[in-house]
C-alpha cells in the first residue's frame, strides 16, 4: 500500500490544480480517519455518555418518586436514539475533515472515499452498538430485543449517514453539523407536515419513502406499514431474523445512500468546473 | 415528537327530526340508539344461553330439520334448559337478523322466522361467574371475584330471514355509524386524533350510505357468515378475602380477536326503498387486547399503583355497501402509529421506599383451574388459532423508493464517470 499523504487540498485555491486520485488511495484516506486518536476518544466519548444516560435516568426517577408518583423513563428508547446520534457524529468523522470542504476528486476518488468511510463507520458502530445492547442487558437482563435486525439496519443506516455527510461537505463546510440538523429535525419535520398535519400522504407512506430515523425499533411495529419510524417505542419485541420490514428499511437507506453519493460526485464535479472557469 | 392534530371539522351526525304524525316529530338518533342496545341486548341474550357449554350443529339442506336441530340444541344447553321456547326462538332468530342489524342497519327486526340453509355452527363459552352476574345485575349470591374465562364462536352458515324496517331508515352502514359520529361530536376538535389512530381510504363511508326506506319496508335477507371470534379475560383480586395490611390488587385483562366475513344481500319484498341492497364485512385481522391493574389500592398513603398495558391494537376490517347498484368500500386499519403502542405497559406507582417499575401486573395467580370438557377446549383452541392472523409486511413501496433513487443514483455516477472521464 502506498503510504498517501492526505494531500493539503488547496482544491479550490485559485492557485492549484484539483489533483486526481484513485479508488484505492481514497479508500485508505478514510480508513486511516479509523485509527485516530480522535476515533478513539469518541468511542471513549460514547461509553461515557452510556453511562451518563443510564445514571440520569435513575436520578431522575428516584427523583421523581420522591416527589410523587413516579413515571418509568424509556431507557430503551433514549439508548436505541443515541445510536442514530452517534452514527452521524462518526461519519462525520470518518467521512469528512472538519470545517474544510470535501476534498475528494474524481468519481473514483469520492466513491473510494465513500467506501473506506463505510466500512470505517461500520467498525466503529458495532463497537457502539456493542456497548448500546451491553447497557441494556446490564440494566434489565432481558433479550427482548431483535440484534439482527437492528445491527442490519443500523449498518444500512451508516451507508445513508456517510453518504449525506459527503454530501452536505461539499455544499457546507461543516457536514456533520448539517447532516444533524438534516436527519433528526428537517426529515422529520417534513415527514410529520405531509403526513399527519397536511395529510397529503399516510402516515406510513411518509415514512416508507423518507429515511426517517431509528428503524431499528422497526421491528417492534408488527409489520405495519412504514420501515424506517423516527419513535420512542417502549418495547421492542423479538422477532425472527430478515424480516420483509428489515428489508424494506435497509433498501430504502442503501437507495438514499446511493443517491446522496451521485449527488456528491455531480455537485463535486459542478464545484471543480466552477473553480477552473 | 408529536402528531400534530388540526382542528379539522368531524363527522356530523344527522340530528334529523322525522316527523311520524301531524306536528310530532322524533329525533332520528334517539331511534337509534334504541335500535341498538336492541342489538347489544340480543347479543348479550344469546351469550347467556350458551354459557358454559358447547354447542355444536351441523346443517344440512333441510331447513325445517335445521331449525329444530337448532332449538333442541339450545334447549339441551345447561343455561338454554332454563329459559323458555319463546326465549329460545327468539335467540334462534337471532342469527337471521344479527348479520342484516351490524352491517345494514339496526333499524330491521324479524318478520318471520329464520331458514337456516347451510354450514355449521360450534360455540364453546366458558364465561367466569363474575361476569355473568355483572351481565343479568345478580346481585343475590356473593361472587367469586376472580376467574378466567374464554369464548370460541366458529360460525359457518348461510341464514335467510324477512326482515322489516321497524321505523324509517336514512342510512346504510356498520352497525357503529351512529355511535362513531356520536363519539365524533362529543370530542369536537379532538375527533382528528381518531385519523391517527384508525385511517380508512374512505372515511365518507364511515357514516353510511343515504337510503330512503319507509317504515315496515320489507326485506328478504339471505346472510353469510364466516366468523371465527376468540375471547378471553381474567380478572385477578384479592379485594375480598385480602387480609390487613396485605396488598390490595385487582388486576384485568381482556383480549378480542375475530376473523372472518358477514356478507348480507336484501332484496326489497315490499314497502318503500332500494331494490338491492348488499353489505360486506370482512375482518382481516382484528385483535384487541388490554390489561389494567391496580395495586396498593388500601395504602395510607392514598396513592395506589396503576398498570395499563396494552397487548393488542391490531385492526384491520374491510367494508363494502353497494345499494342498487352504486358501490363503495372501505377499509379501515389501525395507522403504525398505533402498531408502535402494541406492547406498551405503563407503570405508574408510588411507593415509600421509592421503588421504580415495581411489576404489578398479574401477581402470582391463583386462579383456579377450569375444569373444561375436551369438547370446550378443542372448540375454543380452533377459534383462537383461526383468529391469529399474521399479517404480511407488504415493503412495496419502500422497494420502489429504495430502488428509484438508487437507479438515479448509479445513472449519474455512470454518467459523470463515463461522460466527461471524471
Amino acid at each position: 500500500m502506498t503510504d498517501v499523504e492526505e494531500p493539503e487540498y488547496p482544491m479550490f485555491d485559485e492557485y492549484t490544480d484539483a489533483l486526481e486520485i484513485g479508488f484505492k488511495d481514497n479508500l485508505v484516506i478514510s480508513l486511516k480517519r479509523l485509527a485516530t486518536f480522535k476515533t478513539v476518544l469518541g468511542i471513549i466519548a460514547a461509553i461515557i455518555s452510556m453511562a451518563i444516560i443510564v445514571f440520569l435516568i435513575d436520578f431522575l426517577n428516584q427523583k421523581l418518586s420522591e416527589i410523587g408518583t413516579s413515571i418509568t423513563l424509556p431507557l430503551l428508547a433514549l439508548l436505541m436514539l443515541s445510536i442514530p446520534a452517534w452514527t452521524i457524529s462518526f461519519a462525520n468523522n470518518v467521512s469528512v475533515q472538519k470545517k474544510k470542504k470535501l476534498n475528494a476528486s474524481g468519481t473514483s476518488g469520492i466513491l473510494g472515499r465513500y467506501v473506506g468511510s463505510l466500512i470505517a463507520g461500520a467498525i466503529i458502530m458495532t463497537v457502539i452498538y456493542a456497548i448500546v445492547i451491553g447497557t441494556w442487558y446490564y440494566i434489565n437482563s432481558n433479550t427482548d430485543i431483535s440484534l439482527v435486525n437492528s445491527y442490519i439496519i443500523m449498518l444500512s443506516f451508516v451507508a445513508l449517514a456517510c453518504a449525506m455527510t459527503m454530501f452536505c461537505n461539499t455544499i457546507f463546510k461543516r457536514g456533520g453539523t448539517v447532516s444533524y440538523l438534516l436527519i433528526f429535525i428537517l426529515v422529520p419535520i417534513v415527514a410529520f407536515l405531509i403526513g399527519p398535519y397536511l395529510g397529503i400522504v399516510t402516515m406510513d407512506q411518509a415514512s416508507s419513502a423518507l429515511p426517517l430515523v431509528d428503524a431499528i425499533s422497526a421491528s417492534a411495529a408488527d409489520g405495519f406499514g412504514g420501515g424506517t419510524i423516527l419513535t420512542l417505542t417502549f418495547l421492542v419485541k423479538a422477532s425472527p431474523p430478515l424480516t420483509p420490514d428489515v428489508m424494506g428499511s435497509v433498501v430504502l437507506s442503501i437507495g438514499w445512500a446511493i443517491l446522496f453519493i451521485a449527488l456528491t460526485i455531480a455537485m463535486q464535479h459542478r464545484r471543480e468546473v466552477k473553480h477552473e472557469q | 415528537m408529536m402528531a400534530a392534530v388540526i382542528a379539522a371539522p368531524s363527522i356530523s351526525s344527522d340530528a334529523e327530526k322525522t316527523e311520524i304524525i301531524d306536528g310530532i316529530s322524533i329525533n332520528t338518533d334517539d331511534i337509534n340508539s334504541e335500535s341498538l342496545s336492541r342489538l347489544l341486548s340480543s347479543l348479550m341474550q344469546s351469550i347467556l344461553v350458551l354459557n358454559d357449554d358447547t354447542l355444536e350443529v351441523d346443517f344440512g339442506s333441510d331447513t325445517e330439520k335445521n331449525y329444530s336441530d337448532l332449538m333442541d340444541a339450545l334447549g339441551a344447553l345447561k343455561s338454554g334448559s332454563k329459559y323458555s321456547e319463546e326465549d329460545i326462538k327468539e335467540v334462534v332468530n337471532n342469527l337471521g337478523v344479527l348479520g342484516p342489524m351490524m352491517v345494514s342497519s339496526t333499524g330491521f327486526v324479524p318478520s318471520n322466522d329464520v331458514v337456516i340453509q347451510s354450514g355449521s355452527i360450534a360455540t364453546a363459552v366458558d364465561f367466569p361467574e363474575y361476569l355473568i352476574k355483572m351481565l343479568t345485575a345478580d346481585n343475590d349470591d356473593p361472587v367469586q371475584l376472580y376467574g378466567s374465562g374464554e369464548m370460541g364462536f366458529l360460525m359457518d352458515l348461510t341464514t335467510a330471514m324477512d326482515v322489516q324496517a321497524d321505523d324509517k331508515i336514512d342510512k346504510v352502514g356498520l352497525f357503529t355509524t351512529d355511535m362513531v359520529s356520536t363519539l365524533m361530536d362529543g370530542l369536537g376538535p379532538l375527533a382528528s386524533i381518531f385519523d391517527n389512530v384508525l385511517v380508512s381510504d374512505n372515511p365518507g363511508l364511515t357514516s353510511g350510505m343515504d337510503v330512503e326506506i319507509g317504515k315496515d319496508a320489507k326485506y328478504h335477507a339471505v346472510t353469510k357468515t364466516d366468523l371465527a371470534v376468540y375471547t378471553n379475560f381474567s380478572l385477578n383480586t384479592n379485594v375480598n378475602k385480602a387480609a390487613a395490611g396485605d396488598d390490595i390488587f385487582a388486576y384485568f385483562d381482556i383480549e378480542i380477536k375475530i376473523a372472518g366475513s358477514i356478507d348480507v344481500e336484501l332484496t326489497k319484498i315490499s314497502g318503500n326503498g332500494p331494490e338491492k341492497i348488499n353489505s360486506d364485512l370482512a375482518f382481516n385481522s382484528v385483535d384487541l387486547g388490554l390489561e389494567l391493574g391496580f395495586n396498593n389500592l388500601d395504602s395510607s398513603s392514598g396513592n395506589p399503583g396503576f398498570h395499563l398495558g396494552i397487548n393488542g391494537l391490531k385492526f384491520d376490517m374491510t367494508y363494502g355497501e353497494e345499494v342498487d347498484g352504486k358501490k363503495e368500500t372501505a377499509n379501515v386499519r389501525n395507522s403504525s402509529v398505533m402498531a408502535i403502542a402494541n406492547g406498551i405497559k405503563v407503570n405508574l406507582k408510588n411507593d415509600d421506599n421509592g421503588i421504580i417499575n415495581v411489576d404489578i401486573a398479574n401477581p402470582s395467580s391463583d386462579i383456579p383451574d377450569k375444569e373444561r370438557s375436551a369438547d370446550m377446549q378443542r372448540i375454543i383452541d380452533k377459534a383462537d388459532q383461526k383468529t391469529t392472523v399474521e399479517k404480511a409486511f407488504d415493503p412495496t413501496m419502500q422497494y420502489t423508493v429504495g430502488g428509484c433513487l438508487a437507479l438515479v443514483g448509479i445513472i449519474i455516477i455512470a454518467a459523470m464517470a463515463i461522460g466527461k472521464k471524471y
